[in-house]
């Protein structure tokens, strides 16, 4: 039921190291829990509240709202597509089954195309990390700079960051299958493509969906927040009705983000229950 | 064995939902114009600005401390999360509050505790729904500018995520453990830490410390709305076109989230 336990020193080492952490991040940054007791933080947050509680219901407002709904949704829809279709491309490179010498493939490869494909494979995998961990908003700051403010941008940073994200997913999958078709379509003879298309894909496709409708919840998340740096949508609108002191259009505009998300994971269950 | 494109069996419900997916796709790339991106628009002179980073010995070591503040703030919003989270979780746990699958006979929780569940669970969700971005804009205004809006919006917005994995950890976990424990009479606090809680260990360090991972890229962009650290200054070099210093912070920034992604990898083969 339990792993075996690790050595009592080496848990007694990792409170401490935590215990040291936390107290230099403490430190580090000030933080002064009193200054939320004082008067100016309560009386800020009964103004906040006061305002907050009743959301506006105009119907400019509604529309507004309306619009920037729509567009965070396609921002979300449209990143994830285009991050499906990065991994897509990449996955089949950067993941050892296919390419690397583990593989029955590889073994039957002329030592020349071999060489070919580890450096394709170490390719794609630099590629994957480099799109993986730099953050999106770099990314749209980068894009923004070059193609201006606008949805577009947004949604190829978002595309980009979560292509990388997809691709190590994705190719953890692959590796993670069952060699034994890729086997028996090796030895009569097919390709890699041909045990790709015929092998790989069919068992792990499944997996692929749920993974991507998955990303896809979160890019909701992703796509709000990237509205309110530069893109438009809800975060834009939030931002607005913020520096405008429009505490009632504020409000409205935060329902439609929970609604939004509370949405996106309703509808990524039900569709990985329908589909996978 | 079908081929990749033959998804599952044909039904008209799958072809209904396979084209509604597709309009809406369609629809999405429409909406978005990515034609923009290529119409004559772009500049790509803009760009070579950020080919000369500065590296300026007093400016790094400015960028190391923005870092420091970075990381420290994910620090801290990560055990705020984890303290308010983990009591969440199991508050809104059935398979605490209420009784796993086959137990049937396990006395249910009074009333006022299940209230308290359902509480929880709307808490948590409320909290976790909102991104943590949107409730640093709002705590920014309330608290004021500086880390601390940052802390209590990392740790609102992953408290509430922690709350729902934890609560589901409880929730597939091998329930004989507490049955048996249950037969000798034992209570509903001690089936939690010595049979639930156990078991769940190993899973919850791990999605702790991916949501740690998490913190520290959410607090650099954090920063951007006002909450100190690397985020901040990014912002700061950005809007005055210094493009080669933004170079220098975002090759300081990814070198560090990659480095840290190495750890928490071999924390985790040398732990678990």
């Amino acid at each position: 039921m339990m792993p075996p336990r690790p050595m009592p020193w080496r848990i007694l080492v990792t409170i401490l190291l935590i215990t040291v952490v936390i107290c230099w991040s403490w430190w580090q940054i000030d933080l002064a829990p009193s200054g939320l007791l004082t008067l100016d933080t309560w009386r800020a947050l009964g103004d906040v509240a006061e305002r907050f509680l009743t959301p506006s219901l105009k119907p400019e407002v509604l529309k507004l709202v309306g619009e920037a709904t729509l567009t965070t949704f396609a921002l979300a829809t449209c990143g994830s597509l285009i991050a499906v279709v990065i991994a897509l491309i990449l996955t089949p490179f950067a993941c050892e089954s296919l390419s690397v010498r583990k593989s029955p493939v590889d073994r039957a490869t002329r030592p020349a195309a071999r060489v070919g494909w580890m450096l394709l494979h170490h390719g794609a995998r630099l590629i994957a990390n480099i799109l993986r961990t730099t953050p999106y908003l770099v990314w749209a700051l980068i894009l923004m700079l070059v193609c201006g403010l606008g949805p577009a941008p947004a949604a190829i940073s978002l595309g980009l960051h979560t292509g990388g994200v997809l691709t190590r997913l994705f190719a953890g999958v692959f590796d993670a299958d069952n060699q034994t078709p890729a086997l028996a379509l090796h030895q009569t003879g097919a390709g890699r493509w041909g045990i790709l298309l015929f092998a790989v894909l069919p068992q792990v496709r499944a997996q692929l969906v749920a993974l991507s409708l998955y990303r896809w919840e979160i890019n909701l998340r992703e796509a709000t927040v990237l509205g309110l740096l530069a893109a438009g949508g809800l975060g834009h609108e939030l931002a607005m009705a913020f520096g405008q002191f429009k505490y009632q259009t504020m409000v409205t505009v935060l329902v439609a983000i929970i609604a939004l998300v509370c949405l996106g994971e309703f509808l990524s269950g039900w569709l990985r229950r329908r589909w996978c | 064995m079908n081929p990749a494109w033959q998804i599952g069996e044909r039904s008209t419900f799958r072809w209904i939902l396979g084209a509604a997916l597709l309009l809406v796709c369609g629809w999405s790339l429409y909406r978005c114009e990515l034609w923009q991106v290529g119409s004559g628009t772009a500049d790509l002179s803009l760009l070579s600005g950020f080919l000369s980073p500065v590296t300026e010995w007093t400016f790094v070591a400015d960028t190391l401390i923005g870092l420091a503040d970075t990381l420290a703030i994910a620090v801290m919003g990560t055990l705020m999360a984890v303290l308010f989270g983990i009591p969440m979780g199991i508050l809104s746990s059935r398979a605490v509050m209420v009784a796993p699958r086959f137990a049937h006979h396990w006395r249910r929780a009074s009333q006022g505790w299940i209230g308290l569940s359902w509480l929880a669970r709307g808490i948590a969700i409320l909290w976790r729904s909102v991104p943590e971005v949107v409730w640093a804009v709002i705590l920014v205004r309330i608290i004021g500018l500086g880390p601390t809006a940052a802390v209590i919006a990392i740790g609102i917005a992953y408290a509430g995520m922690i709350a729902k994995v934890f609560a589901e950890q409880l929730e597939s976990c091998d329930p004989s453990p507490a049955a048996a424990l249950e037969a000798v009479g034992a209570g509903r606090l001690a089936r939690l830490v010595w049979c639930q809680v156990p078991q769940v260990i190993p899973g919850m360090v791990d999605y702790i410390m991916y949501r740690c991972e998490c913190a520290i890229r959410a607090s650099a962009i954090l920063g951007y709305v006002g909450g100190g650290g690397l985020g901040f200054q990014i912002e700061y070099s950005y809007g005055y076109g210094y493009y080669g210093e933004v170079t220098t912070q975002v090759v300081i920034l990814i070198a560090f989230i990659a480095s840290f992604e190495l750890l928490v990898d071999y924390a985790r083969r040398k732990f678990t």
